[in-house]
């Protein structure tokens, strides 16, 4: 058989994912609510409140660290205090926005993890020193014993932060 | 007070009129004042200070605590950093423009525009466009005050021996600190360390310089020492400066140390010739020192 023969009967090929970076796209997200506008581009830097609640800034991440619609998460800075907190992370941490913002996050939140499990502060700094890859962490609220919440931590921005998403329960 | 009507505040913001009522319920910020027909009139430095602080934060409430906390609106090298961020040159200039309006040339320098420049400094990286469109505006702007600077009017005068490299924080110091001191009337003269001392007898015979100042950490002690050993060689009474750490602080008395600012450089600078001549100290850094008896 010919070579172009063999060429002919081999199968079409599948183009490969260069990277995650090229594969994941931006979204982009409420820092309170969590809703997703439909924007065709980046908002200005200057225009970013969220016309759904109002009362949080949007924020971009990467699809598959992205809350979702009135999901609890916090956005951190390198420094590790709290930049933002969701409504949704409002009820299951058991604070006001208001009384976290600036605080650190320890005293939000501590770490939960058996031997071996990545640190939450070198995950958060990543993160907000813009790494692209995300981190999953176990934590628990800083008052609260017997509980481990599954959290995925990521960069997001602007300005540059890292944003540390709870796994939802239900899912 | 310059006041605006909330259907204006609100469009500054991009958000909607019922949104920043809301804000003023929940927040009691931006607080506005009534016109005589009891409608809101928000003070417009209030609103372009959140506008700003929308910019630096990651939701509204840290923008209204952040922009209240300011008070009087943004601060001026925020505002510069923020067009540097936006690669904005035309902002960039017009805001130094504003800046000269309200304060001296050293006080812009100073507090506006090497504060803007160091506030896009992120570590560790080396370099971001943000920085590098900074540093070179930077760079331009001094080097044009520095062509507008006066002449001379003092007997003294400050070579610097630059060890920095381009786009490094410390580079756009010293062309700072070489604007103010001719601001001041200093003979100045900026040369990289790279020349061989024994190639500087000619420059140090026409400056004489009273002082030297070592600025910049790409360079070995060994040769810094060489260098001021070529200066007090020719001009044994020279008053050795240290800007910025060049040379590590051992303690010891032999350098004069001028600080991180370029303000107080100058001030301690000028402090120190214009005090009555002491003894020659060491005619090479203390670290230098140490590492040739060693």
């Amino acid at each position: 058989m010919t070579v172009s023969g063999q060429m002919a009967r081999r199968g079409a090929l599948a183009l490969v994912p260069r990277s995650n970076e090229e594969t994941e796209q931006p979204i982009w997200f409420c820092g309170h609510c969590g809703e997703r506008p439909a924007l065709s581009g980046a908002p200005a830097l200057d225009a970013r409140v969220c016309q759904s609640c109002g009362l949080g800034l949007l924020l971009e991440t990467g699809a598959n660290a992205a809350p979702k619609p009135g999901g609890a998460f916090l956005v951190l800075d390198r420094s590790l205090s709290v930049c933002a907190v969701s409504s949704g992370a409002e009820t299951l941490l058991a604070t006001a926005e208001t009384e976290a913002v600036n605080h650190h996050v320890t005293e939000l939140l501590v770490p939960a993890e058996s031997e071996g499990g990545r640190h939450l502060a070198s995950a958060v700094t990543w993160a907000a020193r813009g790494e692209e890859e995300f981190r999953d962490v176990f934590v628990r609220p800083a008052n609260l014993f017997g509980v481990r919440i599954r959290a995925r931590i990521a960069r997001c921005g602007p300005p540059q932060a890292a944003l540390l998403v709870f796994e939802d329960p239900q899912r | 007070m310059n006041g605006i009507r909330t259907n204006a505040a609100a469009s500054m913001l991009g958000v909607s009129p019922s949104t920043l009522r809301s804000w003023e319920r929940r927040y009691g910020f931006p607080e506005p004042s009534r016109s005589a027909g009891n409608h809101r009139q928000f003070a417009l430095i209030q609103i372009e200070a959140l506008k700003q602080t929308m910019q630096e934060t990651h939701n509204v409430s840290s923008a209204i605590s952040l922009a209240r906390a300011r008070g009087a609106g943004p601060s001026s090298s925020s505002r510069l950093a923020s067009a540097y961020g936006a690669f904005d040159e035309e902002r960039a200039d017009r805001l130094l423009e504003e800046s000269l309006a309200l304060r001296s040339v050293e006080r812009t320098v100073e507090e506006v525009l090497l504060a803007a420049v160091a506030a896009h400094l992120v570590d560790p990286e080396p370099s971001t466009p943000e920085y590098e469109f900074a540093w070179r505006h930077a760079t331009g702007w001094l080097s044009a005050l520095k062509r507008l600077s006066p002449p001379t009017s003092r007997d003294q005068a400050v070579l610097v021996f630059d060890a920095t490299v381009p786009c490094e924080l410390d580079a756009v110091h010293v062309h700072a600190l070489e604007l103010v001191l001719r601001r001041s009337g200093l003979r100045t003269l900026v040369l990289s360390t790279t020349p061989s001392p024994a190639r500087l007898g000619r420059a140090l015979r026409v400056l004489r310089p009273t002082a030297v100042v070592l600025t910049g950490q790409n360079v070995s002690l060994d040769a810094l020492g060489q260098l001021v050993h070529a200066v007090r060689g020719t001009a044994p009474e020279t008053v050795v400066c240290d800007y910025r750490n060049a040379v590590p602080d051992t303690g010891a008395g032999g350098v004069c140390r001028l600080g991180d600012c370029v303000i107080s450089a100058r001030d301690r600078l000028l402090e120190r010739l214009d005090a009555p001549a002491r003894p020659a100290a060491s005619s090479v850094p203390p670290r230098a020192s140490a590492a040739r008896s060693a």
